[in-house]
């Protein structure tokens, strides 16, 4: 099958919705499938500016990067203003300038999608929250090539996602990939078709997690080698719960003095008032933004994983957590419950609640066996459901399924013999 | 409609094989042209059935050497584990393809290390069902396995349970025949039908026969099933076997082999048991209730599903308890003959005659791409079974239906909606193009009659599809008005004659 991705950035671009469509990508390609990339030559979607070459090949996928307008402070204050006037008046007149704030503008990409379009047999748009979906989908529909979209939605911010040309894509796209069966929800809750919107997960490569020993890896990291490791990854932003975390730790550390408080990831204005506040107390490590090797490390050095985040879609840290066999306690959100089962590979604590999270934490303490068990029910899931291998399963299932769909509309041409997924049967 | 069925092998004897059987009946029954694809020559199958199976290769059926198979409308891949044929999912481009999902024995329970590499690859292989439009599961507990283990979509799947022959499996004597071959005479019989694989647990149900023996000494416990086909059954057997020797029960374990003949063996049994821990389905359990025998299962997998309140569950893997449970059955003689009723109550919700109707409405619903509804699975909860409720109330439960609204003019209505429906099928031959503009019927009606096929094809066609499709949604509307229309005036010629009635009434009393 010849399938074009097309998305706002791809990697060396850092994200979670980068890696998701690199990783699908060469999954795909792995399977005998020829898939090129659309993309900007960004880095930095605040500026969008143009920092990559022209076109390279990235472990067999062909990726073709455009020129894409600049998004200076004129440009953001366009966006800001349109998007206040769309949800005051909810006319689409402001659309345009949405668009136009929102970028990246790429009309290089637009009209290479027009004149390349009828070489692929199917476009899948990535990210709906930028532009180039909207105009991806229109050169789609013009080329008549149908259309898969993975919006990456988040339940709770509509004012992001409730704009009337993306939901006219979401609406028009032949079909629509969820990453939890609560974004799936979600978008049921628009009025798609349930027949034409699949849950597909997030996944990560195994491979890429090995087990090292916590003994050595707590020497490397100067943790003691009997205390109760709390880990906390992500940026350290408020809305990650850091602050939810960090009073339970505290509250907890009173009857439990062998407790590590252990954050990982890249600091912000917010953690270092937080820390500052807490000057001095004992217990807490913060490792701040670390190279992939120590986060591997500290995945491998803790007892569980703390992220009672208000605003994960997925929650990738999670699966990184099971697979190195660590129980976790996550947000009772809707994307999130959908990730984690409670009681059997982490707990569900409500959202702001330090005292669920301390009770979570002293079962462990008192049951480590239960905490090893629930942590090895995590890997087995990553392993069974979560992988990326898994996720092209889903995706190249959801490619052909939409293929056929179309046929039988009418609306799209028999994919080549060569083409026709039978190449990953002889790969395998 | 065109129709291909794909499977590894086609054995008369097993589940899978009887179910592809009864498919390819129920769709030639509605005029379909239906083929059988299998790796494997069948096996003792009917001389129709064999007429339109087709022994091939993934490399045939890809490679489009099968006619039928290329240019089928309607794909059903069987799920029996991995196997070459399966492959041929990844590359369907046409029609709709539906995943028949059997189950696969989870590995750590195979219990021999001989055949767990191909379980596993078994397992990873269902992930072929994210090619399919739709996926259909003999119960819901295979249903929450592909939910659980893959994420597949829980609207997509449709829990249809496999139908069993009731005609064949009746309650009656027991072959004396039989009885004197396995010398059963005056013996109470303890029966399992199945492979000896190791999930199946034949050690519990000896552990069982030994406790149960030592209350009642003239109890056997009759074996029925492959236990030499597969490598991986010689040792469980041996072992199993060895255990007998050593609790002095060996010549109590009657190990019959295959038969072929299921029916006589089930009216041998006092009671069904099987200790095993992983089923997707368990037809032997219904074709025993069938036949009128009690079943004692352990609590796993479909069975408490399947059993409903018509069975005793016990504890997986604890022969204590098992055996408790099977001298529950065979000395207390009401709670037996209750467990028998509902059983043969319940057996009617897996007919075949139920078994078409349900396929039938999924299949309709997956040709025309909608989300089927679930059909109504006979759904007991499970854990019901320690609290043994009165017999009469067993399966009404499974039997309501909801009543429909009767119309007072039915034939007035039927023939109406049978108008609606042709009329709204604009593809039919005999479809005359109506157009208020002047010349554009007869316009549409050259442009149908004379545009060359690789036109109307892509442009022509979709549109005359989508508009069918657009009228018969009106016309089922219009039959619901229609339905209500005519409910409406008979409910208001009820309250009219009630209101009638109360005004002579009060009449009557003022007078």
């Amino acid at each position: 099958m010849r399938v074009l991705h097309v998305t706002h950035q791809y990697p060396p671009a850092i994200g979670g919705s980068e890696k998701y469509i690199a990783d699908l990508s060469e999954e795909l390609v792995a399977r005998g499938h020829q898939v090129d990339v659309f993309t900007s030559r960004s880095l930095d979607y605040h500026t969008w500016k143009d920092e990559l070459g022209p076109r390279e090949r990235v472990n067999g996928v062909n990726v073709y990067r455009f020129r894409s307008m600049r998004r200076t402070e004129f440009v953001w204050r366009v966006l800001h203003w349109s998007l206040g006037k769309y949800w005051q008046t909810r006319s689409r007149w402001y659309e345009p300038f949405i668009l136009f704030g929102g970028g990246p503008l790429c009309p290089g990409m637009f009209a290479a999608m027009l004149a390349r379009l009828p070489q692929y047999d199917l476009v899948h748009l990535n990210c709906l929250v930028y532009g180039h979906v909207a105009y991806g989908y229109l050169a789609a529909r013009w080329r008549q090539v149908p259309v898969v979209v993975t919006p990456h939605t988040h339940a709770g911010q509509e004012v992001t996602y409730g704009i009337g040309y993306e939901l006219d894509v979401l609406r028009g796209s032949d079909h629509v990939i969820a990453v939890t069966e609560g974004e799936r929800n979600f978008l049921l809750g628009l009025g798609l078709d349930p027949w034409r919107v699949t849950t597909a997960g997030n996944g990560l490569r195994p491979e890429a997690y090995p087990m090292r020993d916590i003994t050595a890896c707590r020497q490397r990291l100067g943790l003691p080698e009997d205390a109760f490791v709390t880990l906390f990854l992500g940026r350290q932003v408020e809305y990650k719960g850091l602050g939810t975390a960090l009073e339970a730790f505290i509250a907890l550390r009173r009857s439990h003095p062998h407790l590590i408080f252990l954050v990982v990831g890249p600091e912000t204005d917010y953690s270092r008032r937080l820390f500052a506040r807490h000057d001095g107390l004992p217990g807490v490590v913060n490792l701040g933004a670390v190279s992939d090797d120590v986060r591997l490390d500290a995945l491998n050095a803790c007892d569980c994983l703390v992220l009672p985040s208000r605003g994960e879609a997925f929650g990738i840290v999670f699966l990184e957590a099971w697979i190195v066999g660590k129980p976790v306690i996550g947000p009772r959100t809707a994307a999130v419950s959908t990730v984690i089962r409670d009681g059997q590979d982490g707990w569900l604590v409500p959202l702001d609640d330090p005292g669920a999270i301390g009770e979570a934490l002293k079962r462990w303490i008192s049951s480590p066996a239960l905490a090893r068990q629930m942590g090895e029910s995590g890997r087995r899931r990553v392993l069974s459901r979560y992988t990326c291998s898994r996720i092209a399963d889903v995706v190249e299932g959801i490619y052909f399924r939409t293929l056929r769909a179309c046929r039988r509309g009418g609306r799209a041409k028999k994919p080549s013999t060569s083409s026709r997924g039978y190449g990953s049967i002889r790969s395998r | 409609m065109k129709v291909s069925l794909i499977n590894l092998n086609l054995v008369a004897e097993d589940a899978i094989g009887t179910c592809i059987i009864n498919q390819v009946h129920f769709f030639r029954r509605r005029g379909d042209d239906v083929h059988v694809y299998v790796l494997h020559p069948p096996h003792n199958v009917p001389t129709d059935i064999e007429e339109v199976t087709s022994v091939v290769t993934l490399r045939e059926l890809i490679e489009g050497q099968e006619e039928h198979f290329r240019l089928s409308d309607l794909y059903i891949y069987h799920y029996p584990g991995r196997h070459a044929l399966m492959e041929s999912i990844r590359g369907i481009d046409r029609g709709t393809v539906i995943f028949y999902y059997h189950n696969v024995t989870p590995p750590e329970l195979w219990g021999s290390d001989i055949g767990r590499d191909a379980l596993m690859r078994d397992i990873e292989g269902s992930a072929l069902v994210h090619y399919a439009d739709l996926c259909i599961t003999p119960s819901p507990f295979n249903k929450q396995d592909l939910v659980d283990r893959l994420g597949y979509a829980p609207d997509r799947i449709c829990v249809l349970p496999l139908a069993v022959a009731l005609e064949q499996f009746t309650p009656g004597d027991r072959d004396p025949k039989l009885v004197q071959r396995y010398e059963l005479e005056g013996q109470q019989v303890l029966l399992f039908v199945g492979r000896m694989a190791g999930n199946k647990r034949i050690d519990i149900l000896i552990e069982a026969l030994a406790r149960v023996k030592s209350q009642i000494p003239n109890t056997k416990l009759l074996l029925v099933g492959d236990d030499r086909s597969n490598p991986a059954f010689r040792p469980i057997v041996a072992d199993a076997r060895a255990r007998a020797a050593e609790l002095g029960i060996a010549r109590d374990v009657i190990w019959t082999g295959r038969v072929d003949e299921l029916p006589p063996y089930f009216r041998l049994a006092d009671v069904y048991v099987t200790a095993s821990l992983h089923e997707g389905f368990g037809q032997p359990l219904v074709e025993a209730m069938a036949c009128g025998v009690p079943v004692v299962a352990a609590r796993a997998g479909a069975m408490p599903w399947v059993l409903g309140d018509a069975g005793l569950l016990c504890e997986p893997g604890s022969a204590d308890d098992l055996a408790e449970k099977v001298l529950t059955v065979l000395r207390d003689t009401g709670l037996r003959q209750t467990l028998i009723e509902r059983g043969l109550e319940r057996v009617q919700a897996f007919s075949l005659e139920r078994y078409e109707a349900n396929l039938a409405e999924i299949v309709e619903k997956a040709v025309t791409h909608t989300l089927p509804e679930i059909p109504p699975e006979p759904v007991v909860e499970a854990g019901r079974e320690a609290e043994i409720q009165p017999a009469a109330e067993a399966g009404e439960e499974a039997q309501t239906q909801p009543a429909p609204v009767i119309p007072r003019d039915e034939l007035v209505l039927s023939i109406l909606s049978d108008e609606i429906m042709a009329q709204s099928d604009i593809a039919l031959r005999g479809y005359v193009v109506r157009s208020r503009v002047p010349l554009l019927g007869p316009f549409i009606a050259w442009v149908r009659r004379n545009l060359t096929s690789h036109l109307r094809e892509p442009y022509l066609d979709p549109m005359i599809e989508r508009q069918v499709a657009l009228n018969r949604r009106m016309a089922e509307w219009m039959q619901r008005a229609i339905a209500l229309w005519t409910a409406s005036i008979q409910r208001q010629a009820e309250l009219e004659a009630r209101v009638e009635a109360l005004e002579a009434q009060i009449e009557a009393l003022s007078h």
